[in-house]
């Protein structure tokens, strides 16, 4: 039971109330302190700790630790500590309570040994997570946020139906590989929103790119790898992951193609790379599930790292889209250095993380004979350099202005602030984390759930790779005129629920306004009656007045939590 | 397309299937030089002439979600020349909070910049 007490979520759940309540400089104190006692706690923990507590009928497994949720303790504490370190100096009191909850939330996840204590995580990281988007405090970041927060209420719910469902067929909550069935269906359903599998995605794409700088970069780090150390656990080697893995990698890398958002492009490619993850969970072997593990922890830091550089120039720029940046290397070299390690180990580049963790995955699918698979992920990966590590660095920093000028003289139309130094200390921390890993492969590899032998720095897939990322360059050259940034705006699976409801209501207007002239019996003005009820439902809905209280929405998320929490509460006292 | 490219992409295909017979490491001759031509080349096709016709929009697109062209509440200095953080001014150094912008960044969204 004193293992307890070692738990890593603790640290960061209190720390998480303390910054609220403390002034400024001890609650940065406590905001980088939180991490390292996470992290001294997950090291502390041994394979095989299992604390149970009592609960009514019910035998709650609060920690149980094994290699796997170790491997995801550590990345999760180190990513909560880089995360913080960003923040250090824009993130405000309510942002790093938020922040600091959802790491918190996301270490109980990855630590929880039955389902009823994965569903209390589960629930406390989606809203601790939707106050990161909200914490910025933005028209679009409120919107976006409660976007979010529905979303992952209803998965919350699906979770939650799962574990009715299983605890009813089996009588046992312990979080273990589920069988083809209802309740592994739900628990499947809700797993994939998490990871953001398509069609469940679009809150990915839509909350990210709005929240602060930091709050993206801890957003990145917890949601969707909670999701993929889930599925890990819960569905190895199901078939159906390796078509939806698939998907998701292609889907992410073309909208990433096409993006102008430099935060959403990288959002984007979060589902591509989630997308490499899943294929590997449902391939389901030993290596294929060690790759998943690896290239979740090698993501979180390289995707980290990326979005550390895109935001240091959101920050020091102040904008947000490609096609309104370039001309500003010069002036940001450090941060494009910085970045560029990040996009060339999310590239697989040789001596970088994404080689020796990414490559994996491929490699399973290769032992398996799935011929077809380990090309289309090659490909994938092709998308993965066009896009992060040619297509965005140059239009960010070069663009049609080229270099730019070398001081911050005023002449240039994109005025250049200073980044603070706590953003290059972190993004200095990711990127030697990022070489590390490269160059000594074994401190990722002697993490993962079980042993790997495999040597990557074998001649014949360093040469296969690096004729692979050459063709890619010349192949960006081949197409440069193509490649271009677009302000342009990219539907996405979001226009159903965002843009479909009020063309829906529009057109109802207008046959509204063709009826208007008409003479009308006693029952077609019932029905018209009726229909311009829920045209106004649909309006309060879809169309808030621009200085009124929040959107319905929020009252649809706040009506999940209710109901969820008196369903739960239901279920207990009936059980 | 750039021609330019084409001579320079025949030489590395042939260095690289030179390697590929030298070191037989790859199912099929010329295999990584394929995928990486190649799905450049899928890919940007499929992005910019199936998908990007068929889903592009106006920024207006989402009346609500319009990006502003310079977004201030995360910007280092405000249009003011201060730091629009309360906490910046700790580690961000003087130059953050003392030097106002020489000229403010103009509004025009439309500029095309990126690799055309």
């Amino acid at each position: 039971m004193s293992e307890l007490l070692l738990h890593p979520a603790w640290p960061l759940l209190i720390a998480a109330v303390l910054v609220r309540v403390l002034p400024r400089r001890p609650g940065q104190a406590v905001m980088l302190a939180a991490p390292v006692l996470a992290l001294a706690g997950v090291l502390s923990l041994t394979d095989g700790t299992l604390v149970t507590a009592p609960l009514m009928t019910f035998e709650l497994e609060l920690l149980r630790v094994d290699r796997l949720s170790t491997a995801f303790g550590v990345v999760f504490a180190i990513a909560a500590l880089l995360a913080s370190i960003y923040g250090l100096a824009t993130q405000h009191a309510g942002e790093r309570g938020a922040a600091l909850a959802y790491a918190g939330a996301a270490m109980g996840v990855i630590y929880a040994g039955d389902l009823l204590t994965l569903f209390l995580f589960w629930e406390l990281k989606a809203v601790a997570s939707s106050f990161v988007i909200l914490s910025r405090r933005t028209q679009r970041s409120n919107r976006s946020g409660l976007r979010y927060l529905f979303f992952h209420i209803a998965g919350g719910k699906l979770l939650l139906g799962g574990l009715i469902v299983q605890y009813q067929s089996t009588g046992s909550l312990t979080f273990e590989a589920f069988d083809a069935g209802v309740a592994g269906w739900l628990v499947l359903a809700a797993f994939a929103l998490s990871a953001g599998v398509p069609p469940l995605h679009a809150w990915l794409k839509d909350a990210y790119p709005t929240a602060s700088v930091a709050g993206t970069v801890f957003l990145s780090a917890f949601t969707t790898k909670a999701a993929v150390y889930a599925l890990i656990r819960g569905f190895p080697g199901a078939q159906v992951l390796i078509y939806l893995g698939v998907i998701m990698a292609t889907y992410g890398v073309l909208y990433a193609i096409l993006e102008n958002d430099i935060r959403r492009l990288l959002s984007y490619h979060i589902i591509s790379q989630v997308g490499f993850m899943v294929t590997a969970v449902g391939i389901g072997t030993e290596t294929a599930l060690n790759g998943a593990t690896a290239h979740a922890f090698a993501h979180i830091l390289y995707k980290g790292l990326l979005l550390m550089g895109m935001g240091a120039v959101l920050y020091a720029t102040g904008r947000s889209r490609a096609s309104d940046l370039g001309g500003i290397l010069n002036r940001m070299k450090p941060v494009a250095v910085l970045y560029m390690i990040g996009a060339v180990s999310i590239s697989s580049v040789p001596l970088f993380s994404g080689f020796v963790s990414k490559e994996l995955i491929p490699s399973a699918a290769g032992a398996e004979d799935l011929a077809w698979l380990v090309i289309a992920l090659k490909v994938v990966s092709v998308g993965t350099f066009l896009s992060t590590g040619l297509k965005l660095p140059y239009a960010t920093f070069i663009g049609s202005r080229g270099l730019g000028p070398e001081t911050e003289d005023g002449t240039d139309r994109v005025v250049v602030t200073p980044v603070p130094v706590s953003m290059y200390v972190a993004m200095g921390g990711a990127a030697a984390l990022n070489i590390a890993i490269g160059l000594y492969p074994r401190l990722l590899y002697d993490l993962m759930p079980t042993e790997i032998t495999r040597a990557p720095y074998a001649l014949g897939p360093v040469v296969e790779k690096l004729q692979i990322l050459v063709m890619t360059v010349l192949g960006f050259w081949l197409l440069f005129s193509l490649l271009g940034s677009k302000a342009k705006l990219n539907l996405d699976l979001d226009w159903v629920y965002r843009r479909l409801p009020v063309l829906l209501t529009a057109r109802g207007d207008q046959r509204a306004l063709a009826r208007a002239d008409a003479p009308a019996s006693t029952s077609s003005r019932a029905v018209a009656s009726t229909r311009d009820g829920s045209r106004a439902v649909l309006a309060r809905v879809f169309e808030p007045a621009e200085d009124g209280p929040p959107d319905v929405v929020a009252t649809w998320a706040l009506g999940g939590v209710l109901l969820a929490t008196a369903a739960l509460l239901l279920i207990v006292s009936l059980l | 397309m750039n021609r330019r490219a084409l001579p320079v992409i025949g030489v590395v295909a042939v260095i690289g299937l030179g390697l590929d017979l030298l070191i037989r490491y790859s199912p099929v001759v010329g295999y990584g030089a394929g995928i990486g031509l190649f799905g450049t080349i899928i890919l940007t096709l499929v992005a910019k002439k199936v998908m990007a016709p068929a889903l592009q929009r106006p920024e207006d697109h989402y009346p609500d979600d319009q990006t502003p062209d310079v977004e201030y509440d995360v910007y280092g200095v405000r249009s003011d020349g201060h730091s629009s953080h309360g906490q910046a001014g700790d580690d961000t150094g003087a130059a953050a909070s003392t030097t106002a912008p020489a000229n403010l960044p103009d509004t025009d969204g439309d500029t095309h910049g990126g690799a055309a």
